[in-house]
């Protein structure tokens, strides 16, 4: 089905089933640590992107090739008063060519904090679910107006510390 | 005869369209979920700036949140749907130019606790109206809200970056 929908999309990335590493006693996954201290292990999700967009701002349909990818970090923190939080950042690295020969380059980020959500079993694990609406710019190499893309993800962490981004709609493309 | 006829027929329609309404409001079927609204104020905030073309500069306006709950139809958990909203004008703090912000964007949270809490961030063009470079501003937004429809939000950082 998201398969399905990404094809009528005209959307900028295609963000597939993500693992990250399994919870295990090496390899602390994506528990927290003691209370009112921050986990050191950071983890990276690198996706590469490979995708053409069209636009229309003035004129007639222009195609902008893009490569490079979307990268994200988080890690887990637990407050002082228990709660755990998860912090994730998204990182845009991407660099484009459209059909005029016009050079664009997209490096950008956006953070968040959000407190997880415990499954519901003893001890707790924490999941997550949340949707973000990532905004982000291309920068025209020239006179060229620049585009800023906001593109929504849905962002699940679930208490096997497997986490799924899928893109949430259309990536919607605005002309500076 | 016939007329009469006509005339039981309307009045039968309309009873079952009566009938029909009343049930599916009893369901909540057609009852969406409430939209609350809470607007916080930005009274000469000023920005940190990060953006060697340009310069602080301090905001005035609101920034709306427009929120929803409801129980996501797939986990059962409760659903927050928020869309923030700045409205701002800015002064900047070398050129004294003015500014403009005005944009929007949505964040959804799900969770299975009555309440949850966010931190995010709303970015959005600060369009220069004098001589100073256009920037982006960067607003960190700190959301709490629960299943009752209280929230706690404010605005407790903006930076500017080079860029629009």
């Amino acid at each position: 089905m998201f398969a399905k929908r990404l094809t009528v999309l005209s959307g900028l990335a295609l963000l597939t089933l993500l693992p990250v590493n399994s919870a295990s006693a090496q390899n602390p996954g994506f528990s927290c640590s003691a209370p009112d201290s921050k986990s050191t292990v950071n983890y990276n999700l690198h996706n590469p992107i490979s995708q053409t967009l069209t636009y229309i701002f003035t004129g007639p349909a222009t195609t902008v090739n893009l490569g490079g990818e979307f990268f994200f970090e988080f890690h887990c923190e637990t407050k002082a008063n228990g709660d755990l939080h998860e912090h994730w950042t998204s990182h845009y690295n991407l660099t484009g060519t459209d059909s005029n020969g016009i050079k664009y380059v997209g490096k950008d980020q956006q953070n968040y904090d959000l407190k997880l959500d415990p499954d519901g079993t003893f001890p707790p694990v924490p999941t997550s679910d949340f949707r973000t609406s990532d905004k982000f710019k291309l920068i025209a190499q020239g006179p060229t107006p620049d585009m800023i893309m906001t593109q929504k993800l849905h962002i699940k962490v679930d208490a096997n510390n497997n986490v799924t981004v899928e893109k949430d709609g259309p990536t919607v493309i605005k002309c500076k | 005869m016939f007329e009469g006829s006509k005339r039981v027929v309307l009045k039968l329609t309309i009873l079952l369209l009566a009938f029909a309404a009343s049930q599916a409001t009893l369901l909540g079927q057609s009852t969406p979920p409430i939209t609350y609204t809470y607007t916080a104020s930005v009274t000469n905030q000023a920005t940190t700036n990060s953006c060697s073309a340009g310069e602080p500069v301090n905001l005035t306006g609101t920034v709306q949140f427009s929120y929803q709950v409801a129980t996501d139809p797939a986990t059962g958990k409760n659903q927050f749907s928020i869309t923030a909203s700045n409205n701002l004008t800015g002064v900047g703090q070398t050129t004294t130019g003015n500014y403009t912000a005005s944009d929007s964007a949505d964040y959804v949270l799900s969770s299975g606790q009555p309440s949850t809490e966010a931190t995010v961030q709303l970015k959005s063009d600060l369009v220069s109206q004098g001589s100073g470079p256009s920037m982006t501003l960067v607003q960190t937004l700190d959301i709490t809200l629960d299943t009752y429809g209280n929230i706690s939000a404010q605005v407790t950082d903006s930076s500017t970056q080079c860029g629009n």
